[in-house]
């Protein structure tokens, strides 16, 4: 091997040589490796490699490839809960996606037909049906992210959570929601929805606080007070404008945490 | 450095391609396939062995793609397991992989045979990274284009299956 190269090499004889006698087409790949192709690709580009051909159609359409499944709002309309499509959201479909719906029913009718889900990640996706939904239907949720999703957790959704989702562990609340809509609930000191959530906010492994942008000060020290111990929580993560991470030292609720992150910009 | 001059000492090693080309390779450099690594262990070559390894299954024009890539990623750490479910990117590529990735499609499938017969991760991975950008937002028929793919769905079938995956569609 002579020195190392800064750039590849492209266009030597040895190469032409290569493409003038290879035959080598994409369908000759094995499938395994057909197969690995298509896990590189987003769900849109692999459901139109399920249209190509019969032989494509079968390795596209492999469960292993739809575990995870993406529906949002370009989605939305044109998700129709055909009976093949309940099945595949029941047998395949073990994590999904829900971003920015536009349809208030769509997503909540998908959840609800996700009965073995197990991780849900909800962004922008305002109002509580969905996560009521979930509480009646996805008994096997672990993991659930709400990432800027507005009054998503209302009493009827932390309820159907805690009666429906005994194996919930994982919880990321991520956003202003969390700085808009937990402050007035914890404030109110018998509020019901207050102690729904720390029933529920006790089951955390992993909790974010996106407080980006956001007046602190007093508020947030407050809100970080009233959040009973999390027993499980292993990670606990601040995205703060400007914030001296000293301040959650003493809390409570943390007591366990083995990885705490911080990721200010200040 | 101390490093370096270890490398300076590294025993080479003979790989023979399917077409009986030899190559001459750092080991370090040959030891990025796991193939040859475990030829290597378990036929208990001695490092300083003369005879070449054969790779009946990668022609010379082949191995000398994959050697120069082995070349370059010499000092890369060692690839990690990565997360089934984790989401897949193929935005990622480094700019010199980008580069070498620009042959014909033929050669490029034969990487990827090559890298998976090898078990190299990192070439396999880059490799199929391009394929997938090369069906990335184009339509059915585009791909069916681009890739030589004859439709053999009859025009039901293939109203049925558009039908069928509308749903995944982002816009």
């Amino acid at each position: 091997a002579g020195a190392e190269s800064t750039r590849p090499q492209s266009g030597s004889d040895s190469e032409q040589d290569s493409t003038s006698t290879s035959h080598c087409a994409i369908e000759t790949l094995p499938e395994v490796l057909l197969t690995r192709i298509l896990s590189e690709l987003d769900q849109a580009s692999r459901g139109r490699c399920a249209q190509l051909s019969r032989r494509l159609h079968r390795l596209a359409t492999q469960p292993q490839l739809w575990r995870k499944i993406r529906i949002g709002f370009g989605t939305s309309s044109n998700v129709e809960l055909t009976v093949s499509f309940t099945s595949f959201l029941r047998d395949v479909v073990r994590e999904i996606d829900g971003y920015s719906m536009t349809d208030p029913q769509k997503l909540p009718q998908v959840l609800a037909a996700s009965v073995n889900l197990t991780s849900l990640g909800l962004f922008r996706v305002n109002g509580d049906s969905a996560l009521i939904a979930v509480g009646r239907s996805c008994h096997s949720l672990q993991e659930l992210s709400v990432s800027h999703c507005d009054n998503a957790l209302s009493d009827d959704a932390l309820s159907s959570l805690l009666t429906g989702c005994p194996r919930l562990s994982l919880m990321d609340i991520l956003g202003k929601w969390f700085y808009r809509t937990m402050i007035p609930l914890y404030s109110l000191a018998d509020s019901q929805n207050r102690q729904l959530l720390n029933q529920l906010v006790a089951r955390l492994a992993n909790l974010s606080f996106d407080f980006y942008g956001d007046d602190l000060e007093d508020n947030c020290g407050n809100l970080l007070h009233f959040i009973p111990k999390c027993p499980k929580l292993v990670s606990l993560k601040f995205y703060v404008f400007d914030f001296s991470i000293e301040f959650v030292e003493d809390l409570k609720f943390c007591a366990d945490v083995r990885m705490m992150h911080s990721c200010t910009c200040s | 450095s101390q490093l370096s001059n270890q490398r300076a000492a590294m025993p080479n090693i003979k790989l023979q391609s399917s077409d009986n080309e030899i190559f001459e390779v750092e080991l370090e450099i040959a030891k990025q396939s796991n193939t040859i690594k475990t030829m290597l262990e378990d036929l208990s070559v001695s490092d300083d062995s003369d005879d070449p390894v054969p790779l009946p299954n990668v022609n010379a024009a082949i191995l000398k793609k994959v050697i120069a890539w082995c070349t370059h990623h010499k000092d890369d750490p060692p690839p990690v397991e990565e997360d089934e479910y984790k989401e897949r990117r193929t935005d990622d590529i480094p700019t010199w992989d980008l580069e070498f990735m620009k042959v014909d499609q033929g050669t490029l499938f034969e990487i990827i045979l090559a890298s998976n017969y090898l078990d190299i991760k990192g070439l396999l991975d880059v490799a199929c990274k391009t394929v997938a950008n090369m069906i990335k937002g184009k339509s059915p028929e585009e791909i069916r284009k681009t890739f030589n793919i004859k439709c053999d769905f009859t025009a039901e079938e293939l109203e049925q299956v558009r039908k069928e995956n509308e749903w995944c569609e982002e816009k």
